[in-house]
């Protein structure tokens, strides 16, 4: 009895090993996870940005913000020019988005098919900020790897809506944040690039770049830098701050 | 006109976007929050400067015609100088110019109401003007709470109402708010809230419901009044379109009761009065209209193209007219040597007229053209005009027809063929100048020897010289001859 029971187990241990062996982490995934666990580390951060946009052949503009984020929420609020003074943008989930515009004393939802149009006159889309983790969205695979980079190609996984079929993504092994994007659309076409450049750390190991640069290659390469001049690391922000209630009140 | 198009109105689909009404925000602020968002569509910022500081009123025609078009520059012309906005201010309704912001608000809805009609095709004679100012002017009529509780209750369903309220409670709060009716107080409004809500909602929900709801509250009433008034100002001035009609019908109804939401607005642009008390008043600007576009550039140079065709065809004609005289040593003979030349003027320009060719750079070229190639022609035609004594004008004539006849049709001809070749391309100008200048060609030289002909009355139009002396006699040989072979 014993023995059969023993055979039973000897036999039934590949089957039980087959979806470990199937779930194997492939190196891109790795790197993937790593990257959106860095993304995440912190409980909540703080930072003030300087957008600065820069259109071909017209003035440079300006526009001053305020950013929270724990986990995948954003909480965004304008300070800068008079224009936007006041107005705060939530990022509840990739899915949801709303607007608060003082002007009107009224929240608005963000409607999905206009979260890919240019965000305030920047090289940046909505959807560009709405993303913070990319395994959900995104099948890495790993196209090269050097001493002090990955670089992905991310497909994006069927059903998912992110307006960038493919992404190209440069991730640093010193502190598994980005160093480049590329982002293409469905025929191929590098729609927009990212960099991300001076990266410092705070807490051990809660790193965020000083500046981030988007390209628009649609619009004669316009592009839009971030800035960084204000950071905090786990100032115990509440849930409360990432609520759509939030956006009138806060 | 085929339509007009200007940055007021992105501004008033975001605006609708945000308050469900398609009009210009009424305050600045919300002015300023919505050209931000413009600042990322690359159509929109075509309309307006960066600065803000210069705006763009497209006017599109429908007709290429320049008289056409010159007719419509006039009246936008006249409409840009009756504006008199040049040093304006921003008068409020209250205020002690209030009659007449009142009446440049109804004057304002007025025009939008003819342009919506206008566009959708409904007439409306220019004498209903008064009717429709009475109607516009009426007081609103009790409007209907229904759809206002409606619209309250959806907004109480969605996501963006801060607070979440069930079913049954968005119910009996939409009707409770639309039961106080339009201009409701905050407090009242509060109060209705909380009885509808029972169970003692909580202060901050009861809080977060009020600053949520006021605004839409405001703004559903806002368009209900306006959409009750636009259906009795419809009916009123005999606009109304037939029950077949209806998606007609439902986009002028819409398009008058955005007009006449403009009524409530609590400030107009009023030409300053350059009083004291102006600066008081309200922010003094300044607004300058230019037009400008492709129409007024059309306009200055067919002005140009005109004046110049004048000029230069007057004193070519001149010119010529004392050269011939020189040549030939008489007045008549200068003017005998330009008839060709000018009956091809008449000739060209006749059909010109007759095929609708409008004068532009490339045809007022033809002008010259026609006058230097008859002149040619008529020189060397009268060059060889000479009948001996005793003969006929008419053997004159076949003698400089003999004489210079192939070398003015072989000139004629080529240059026609020449420039016939810039007929068989496809733009239209070159067509026109090609087409004109080998008809001008051949004509020229018809002319010559139908005109010259038929007005000469002299034997000779060329100095006699000492080495003509030979010429006679050999003349006088030909015609024995021509007259022997008549016999």
């Amino acid at each position: 009895m014993l023995r059969r029971r023993l055979l039973q187990s000897l036999l039934a241990l590949p089957l039980l090993l087959a979806p470990a062996a199937a779930r194997a982490e492939t190196p891109g995934e790795k790197a993937l996870r790593l990257h959106d666990e860095a993304n995440t580390r912190a409980k909540d951060q703080y930072f003030e940005y300087d957008v600065v946009t820069q259109e071909p052949g017209k003035a440079e503009t300006k526009i001053q913000m305020k950013v929270k984020v724990k986990k995948d929420k954003r909480f965004i609020e304008f300070t800068a020019p008079g224009d936007i003074k006041g107005m705060k943008v939530l990022v509840a989930s990739l899915t949801q988005m709303y607007v608060y515009l003082p002007a009107y004393h009224k929240v608005r939802r963000v409607a999905s098919h206009t979260r890919s149009q240019g965000f305030m006159g920047t090289a940046l889309s909505q959807d560009d900020m709405s993303i913070t983790t990319y395994s959900d969205v995104y099948a890495p695979k790993l196209v090269k790897e050097t001493k002090s980079e990955w670089v992905l190609e991310l497909t994006r996984r069927p059903g998912q809506s992110h307006p960038y079929p493919r992404i190209d993504l440069a991730i640093r092994k010193d502190n598994h944040h980005p160093q480049w994007f590329h982002l293409y659309n469905d025929k191929g076409l590098k729609l927009k690039s990212e960099t991300r450049s001076d990266y410092g750390c705070q807490a051990g190991n809660i790193c965020t770049a000083r500046v981030h640069k988007v390209t628009d290659h649609t619009r004669g390469g316009m592009w839009t830098e971030l800035r960084r001049t204000g950071w905090k690391v786990n100032t115990g922000a509440p849930d409360s701050d990432f609520t759509p209630r939030a956006l009138q009140t806060r | 006109m085929a339509g007009v198009q200007h940055v007021a109105q992105p501004l008033a689909l975001l605006n609708a976007a945000m308050t469900g009404q398609r009009r210009i925000p009424d305050t600045s602020a919300q002015v300023k929050l919505l050209y931000s968002f413009l600042s990322s569509d690359p159509a929109s910022t075509q309309l307006v400067t960066p600065d803000r500081r210069e705006a763009l009123m497209q006017v599109k025609l429908d007709t290429a015609r320049a008289a056409e078009q010159a007719v419509i520059l006039d009246e936008v012309e006249a409409w840009a100088a009756r504006q008199q906005l040049e040093t304006h201010l921003r008068a409020e309704r209250q205020g002690p110019r209030g009659a007449e912001v009142k009446a440049r608000l109804e004057g304002i809805v007025l025009a939008r109401v003819r342009a919506a009609a206008h566009q959708l095709g409904v007439a409306i004679p220019t004498a209903s003007d008064a009717l429709l100012v009475q109607r516009i002017a009426a007081p609103a009529p009790a409007p209907d709470p229904t759809p206002v509780a409606a619209g309250l209750e959806r907004f109480l369903r969605s996501e963006e109402c801060l607070t979440p309220v069930s079913e049954a409670q968005a119910k009996a709060v939409a009707a409770a708010l639309a039961k106080l009716g339009p201009g409701a107080s905050e407090p009242a409004v509060r109060a209705a809230a909380s009885a509808a809500l029972g169970d003692a909602p909580g202060e901050a929900n009861l809080d977060d419901l009020v600053a949520s709801v006021t605004a839409p509250l405001r703004e559903h009433w806002g368009s209900q009044i306006a959409l009750e008034r636009a259906q009795a100002l419809l009916a009123g001035a005999g606009l109304a379109l037939p029950a077949g009609e209806a998606q007609r019908r439902e986009r002028l109804l819409a398009a008058v009761s955005s007009a006449l939401l403009d009524l409530e607005a609590p400030t107009a642009a009023l030409p300053a009065t350059g009083a004291a008390g102006d600066a008081q008043a309200g922010a003094v600007g300044k607004l300058a209209l230019q037009v400008t576009g492709q129409p007024v550039m059309n306009r200055g140079l067919s002005d140009s193209v005109g004046a110049n065709q004048l000029k230069s065809l007057g004193f070519a004609l001149l010119f010529v007219f004392v050269i011939m005289t020189g040549l030939f040593r008489s007045l008549w003979s200068g003017l005998l040597g330009m008839t060709p030349a000018l009956f091809t003027l008449l000739a060209i320009w006749g059909a010109m007229g007759l095929l609708g060719v409008r004068l532009d750079i490339g045809t007022s070229m033809l002008g010259s053209i026609i006058v230097g190639a008859g002149v040619d022609y008529a020189i060397h035609m009268l060059a060889a005009w000479r009948a001996p004594e005793g003969e006929p004008l008419t053997a004159a004539a076949r003698g400089a027809a003999d004489r210079s006849g192939l070398a003015v049709f072989c000139n004629a001809t080529m240059i026609a063929a020449a420039f016939f070749v810039l007929t068989l391309g496809e733009a239209k100008p070159l067509k026109n100048v090609g087409g004109l200048t080998a008809a001008a060609m051949l004509t020229a030289g018809l002319a010559t020897y139908l005109a010259i002909p038929t007005i000469a009355r002299r034997r000779r139009y060329r100095p006699q010289r000492a080495d003509d002396e030979g010429e006679l006699p050999e003349l006088e040989v030909e015609a024995a001859e021509a007259r022997k072979a008549q016999n």
